[in-house]
């Protein structure tokens, strides 16, 4: 550690810290534009210059290390002087515009020209206006404000990977530009604005509508992926205008998804009331009205319970201390990406924190768009990546990543077993095994040659595995999540401390649902095979769209036409038209709450949004439907309910109760007994399907969000993607083509990319060819035309 | 002694007599009283009184829509509401303050940058209703429209000051 | 080359840029030597050279922009057959620059940064060329003409026409 004076206090902090660090770290002010704690230094702002004592100039503290016994100073007069000119002159060419200006009132600028900027400027010549450029839907340009201080050109290289904003010409023709096509090719582009110090990168959906005083702050948990962020939703009145990163938790930034996704909080779409069918429509109705077309679908019926793993923690417990009350045989299933229902040798969650993993010796990432999927990871694998540590990914799918990987394989999905079993033979030559690993192995015929940069990976002393839907969603996923805990075993990455086994889990909450669910679950296709046979009467659904989503859509579809289906949730989605009662339960933004991530940390949200209707807290909906179903509700305040779920997990309340939350993470289950073996299934059609989630796309939220689907149609690829060489094989075009699959012969617009692997169709749009996601294989025949 | 001179001046109704004097002096004075309404004060062109929108000379309207005026309103009586108008401008979609609870501080006129909203020397706008008196931003455009001679007026008055 | 053709390094070219790069740690390092290179081989640097550039040495088409941007030696418009670059920093002004840029887009009938219709001749302005004991300076093509003046000029546009012509 070194020490040193700043303004004569003594201060310690790790060598090799910056000045300006650790004067913020230890609440000095030193006033800063270009300096970005995530971003590289750039010192050119100039703003932060400091006094060392025995240095004959000031130094910049952003990029002056601290040494030992050194004298800082912050607060001199020659030091007022210098930031008085360095103002002057960084507000030559600022417009005067502030009252017009989105920044104003939460401007660095502003703030530092009233604290240390001259009382008047000298300069009267006239000033530059420069061109603003078109960033896409989200962020607005006004150009002529910038300061230069290249945070957003370092954000766009060094965080987003995308390298489409720069700096051109020099002097006082000195501009930021982007180059793009129709919008930033990234999914971190919301966090431009934030990063600007000036008003020159705006929010464009928030711009001119609010100013910044207006808007009350609210603490809450962003639900649209399982690294679950904190975010502050900035609200006028009622109105959201804004949702930000927290400032100090482990996500500096968060995704365009959770940022832009508040538009659908207030879109036709919500359930604000309940609501009756009447005929083709829907009537308003009372709660108890309501409540009493409920209990006539669902009194002494057979019921099938299928709810999103989005909700709060309290609201999943009340769903099943409902179910425990009102339907104790009941089958209750959440996920909607999982066909193979037996345990896996580790469940779905993380056991490494996303910092961890960037720190780690080797990263394999297998099968999984995590750009997509968890847009936070890949940042933090970015940041791996420029200092130069690998990142190996197997896949289906060459997807884009804006960074550089050192390794990387395509396959099939059906080669899973192969790349795994060759994997394990090189570990095993290397002396490394586990007890099962014959026995796996020899279950397998195939070798595949990517399984060598898996094992290459493994021999690393920390290896952080992260697992995607690609084998969560196998018809075999347990046998391959065997296999990978046997390598994984067998190399040293499942001990205490060095568990390197992270399963990307569909959503939030993993721990706590399998810990909670695990003796009720059944996979969603099997409820709607039920349901298809006559063997359910009903179907309650809480708040997830299994024909929007998920991999059994024509199924949900098929099961929906049989059995009536009361829908409790606080948004609709495409499944809403089969409902017969809707009843409206709080939205995640409008409930306190608990929430898990996937890295299990628990989440609080504590300073809601006010409710914009008649939505009640889900478990509110869920103890008055227990009593109007004739049994006592089995708790009745939020304490209660509380306590029953620190009952099931008593872990959750050590963990709201500590302070120091990175202390208490919510451990990931295991089943040691989980040895699920190869099946030796020949696949039906020669193909493999593999569907993309998109972030911009998946979920009720995203779709009902105008935002969102016009980011969705800027990103958007070909609706159903194969390589060109399948193609070729078959002796066939792009453009119109059959599909055949179990569900029959459909067309789809069928384009090539070298991305795909070989013998894939990749489904781009999962919304367009929605029904072919019930499918994990197919084969392409002839021409549209004919069909 | 002293017995005898109150007994005398209360007898002979002195003070009475001092107060008509006084009454008798005045009623040959010069008058100071106006009679309003046919007679009217000269008011200050700093006179604090209903508030008028102005625009500029092309007719557009001066108003950004910082909000400014909004905030500093120590009555809360001002509500704005903005949007980016079609060429990019920052206009505002509602602008209203409620007379009913203005204080008539002039804070917002001095809060304007661009000298949108300002008070006028009107102070004749009692009506039978209040919600007559919960002004639109047509209403003061209009009032704007209205006054601004006699607003240009006193800026031009005042500025020598400012 | 023609304007509607995609630009293309010859081999040799290609080889000398593959050697260049071999000798820094990141081919972002040769980016400026083989700016040059393509702006001797396609007379200026357009976007679409730029892009070619860009993808040549595998970066990004703004890196390219910023560098392309930032030097005033890199051109973005075509110029005329003779570049002429006129000093007029201090020395060179005081020695009459002024008078002789002047002279030199009265005499071509064109304005400083332009380029004669005829695309025989570019004017422009640069700061010190650093051979001031031989002010006015005017770099004709990459050649330094000293003491320049009027008449100079108008012989060595003459010359140069007149060669042109046959």
């Amino acid at each position: 550690m070194t020490t040193l004076f700043i303004d004569d206090k003594e201060i310690t902090v790790e060598p090799g810290t910056s000045i300006l660090e650790a004067c913020r770290r230890h609440g000095i002010e030193v006033p800063y534009f270009c300096y970005h704690p995530e971003l590289s230094v750039a010192a050119n702002c100039r703003m932060c210059l400091v006094e060392v004592e025995g240095w004959n100039k000031p130094a910049a503290s952003c990029c002056t290390p601290v040494s030992e016994g050194m004298k800082v100073r912050t607060r001199t007069e020659a030091l007022k002087k210098d930031r008085e000119m360095i103002m002057e002159y960084l507000l030559i060419h600022h417009p005067l515009d502030c009252p017009v200006c989105d920044q104003g009132g939460d401007c660095k600028l502003q703030d530092y020209a009233v604290e240390y900027g001259p009382s008047k400027g000298r300069y009267s010549e006239p000033k530059r206006a420069v061109i603003n450029y078109d960033l896409g839907p989200f962020v607005n340009t006004c150009m002529t404000r910038c300061i230069h201080c290249t945070r957003c050109v370092r954000f766009a290289n060094e965080i987003a990977g995308t390298g489409d904003i720069g700096v051109l010409n020099r002097g006082d023709h000195m501009t930021i530009a982007g180059i793009v096509e129709e919008a930033l090719e990234s999914e971190l582009s919301g966090n431009l604005p934030d990063i600007c110090p000036v008003g020159a990168l705006l929010d464009k959906p928030s711009h001119d509508l609010a100013r910044p005083w207006e808007l009350s702050h609210h603490s809450s948990t962003c639900i649209q992926c399982p690294n679950g962020c904190d975010i502050q939703i900035e609200s006028r009145g009622e109105q959201v205008m804004r949702i930000r990163p927290v400032e100090g938790s482990p996500e500096p930034f968060i995704c365009d998804r959770g940022r832009y996704v508040y538009d659908s909080f207030r879109s036709p779409a919500r359930i604000l009331e309940p609501q009756i069918r009447q005929g083709d429509g829907f009537g308003s109705a009372t709660w108890e009205e309501a409540f009493a077309r409920t209990v006539e679908l669902l009194k002494d019926k057979r019921v099938g319970i299928l709810f999103s793993p989005y909700w709060s923690l309290e609201g999943l417990m009340s769903i099943r201390l409902m179910r425990d009350a009102v339907f104790p045989d009941a089958k209750v299933a959440f996920d909607l990406h999982r066909r193979d229902m037996r345990p896996f040798a580790f469940e779905e969650g993380f056991s490494m924190t996303t910092e961890q993993i960037e720190s780690a010796d080797q990263v394999v990432v297998l099968g999984c768009d995590l750009r997509q999927r968890l847009p936070l990871l890949m940042l933090r694998l970015r940041k791996r990546s420029r200092q130069g540590r690998p990142v190996t990914r197997i896949g289906a799918m060459n997807y884009r990543t804006n960074m550089s990987l050192s390794n990387d394989a395509l396959i099939r999905p059906r080669d899973w077993h192969a790349v795994i079993a060759r994997a394990m033979e090189q570990v095993q030559q290397l002396g490394k095994t586990a007890a099962g690993m014959d026995e796996w192995m020899a279950s397998v015929d195939g070798r595949h040659e990517a399984g060598k940069l898996l094992a290459d990976a493994l021999m690393a002393d920390t290896c952080a595995l992260i697992v995607g839907e690609e084998i969560r969603s196998h018809e075999d996923a347990a046998s391959l999540i065997y296999g990978l805990d046997l390598l994984m075993r067998a190399c040293g990455h499942a001990e205490e401390g060095r568990d390197g086994r992270n399963l990307v889990p569909e959503a939030m909450n993993a721990q706590m649902l399998s810990a909670v669910f695990g003796d009720v679950r059944a996979s969603a296709g099997e409820l709607f095979a039920l349901a298809q046979a006559g063997e359910l009467d009903a179907l309650v659904l809480v708040g997830s769209d299994p024909v929007g989503d998920g991999l059994f859509p024509s199924a949900a579809k098929a099961a929906l036409e049989r059995v009536p289906l009361v829908q409790v949730g606080a948004i609709e989605g495409e499944i809403s038209r089969y409902a017969e009662v809707k009843l409206p339960a709080a939205a995640y933004v409008e409930i306190e709450g608990t929430f898990l991530n996937m890295e299990g940390r628990v989440r609080t949200a504590n300073k809601p949004v006010k409710s914009l209707g008649e939505e009640r807290p889900l478990w509110k909906v869920m103890m008055r439907l227990a009593m109007e179903m004739g049994s006592e509700p089995p708790v009745v305040s939020l304490e209660e309910l509380r306590e029953a779920l620190y009952a099931a997990m008593p872990e959750v309340r050590d963990a709201c109760n500590s302070v120091e939350c990175d202390a208490c993470l919510i451990r990931v289950g295991r089943n040691r007994d989980a040895r699920a073996l190869p099946r030796k299934t020949a696949e039906a059609f020669p193909l493999d399907v593999v569907s993309r989630y998109s972030m911009y796309r998946e979920g009720m939220w995203a779709r009902a969000s105008e935002l969102l689907s016009e980011a969705g149609r800027i990103h958007a690829l070909d609706d159903v993607l194969v390589h060109p060489d399948t193609l070729a094989e078959l002796g066939l075009k792009p453009g119109p083509l059959v599909v055949e699959s179990f569900l029959g012969r459909h067309t789809f617009d069928i384009g090539v990319r070298d991305d795909v692997s070989p013998g894939v169709i990749y489904i781009a749009k999962r919304g367009v060819a929605g029904d072919l996601s019930d499918v994990t294989s197919a084969r392409l025949v002839g021409c549209g035309g004919d069909s | 002694m002293s017995m005898i001179k109150r007994a005398f001046k209360t007898w002979l109704l002195w003070e009475l007599l001092v107060g008509l004097a006084l009454t008798g002096r005045y009623l040959f004075k010069k008058k100071i009283t106006v009679e309003y309404p046919e007679e009217r004060t000269p008011l200050s062109p700093r006179f604090r009184g209903l508030h008028a929108l102005r625009r500029y000379e092309s007719g557009e309207e001066r108003c950004i829509a910082c909000k400014l005026c909004e905030v500093v309103c120590p009555a809360l009586a001002i509500v704005i509401e903005s949007e980016e108008r079609e060429d990019g401008t920052r206009r505002t979609t509602r602008y209203d303050i409620d007379m009913t609870k203005c204080i008539y501080c002039g804070f917002c006129q001095e809060a304007c940058p661009v000298d949108a909203i300002v008070e006028t020397q009107e102070f004749e706008y009692a009506t039978e209703t209040r919600e007559e008196l919960y002004y639109t931003k047509d209403m003061l455009l209009a009032n704007g429209d209205r006054y601004e001679a006699q607003i240009a007026a006193n800026l031009a008055a005042d500025a020598k000051y400012c | 080359m023609t304007m509607n053709e995609a630009p293309r390094f010859s081999e040799e070219r290609l080889q000398e840029i593959q050697a260049l790069v071999a000798r820094y740690p990141g081919p972002q390092s040769a980016l400026l030597p083989v700016l040059h290179m393509a702006q001797e081989d396609f007379g200026y640097l357009s976007l679409d050279v730029q892009k070619y550039v860009a993808e040549v040495l595998g970066l990004t088409l703004i890196q390219v922009r910023e560098v392309v941007t930032f030097y005033t030696m890199f051109r973005e418009q075509p110029c005329g057959k003779y570049l002429m670059e006129v000093c007029t920093n201090a020395s060179c002004m005081l020695n009459g620059a002024d008078e002789l840029v002047r002279h030199m887009c009265d005499k071509l009938g064109i304005k400083v940064g332009e380029t004669t219709p005829d695309g025989m001749f570019t004017v422009t302005e640069v700061e010190c060329a650093g051979a001031c004991s031989g002010a006015p300076v005017v770099q004709i093509n990459n050649v330094y003409h000293e003491n320049v003046d009027a008449a100079y000029i108008d012989a060595f546009i003459e010359k140069a026409s007149k060669e042109d012509a046959a």
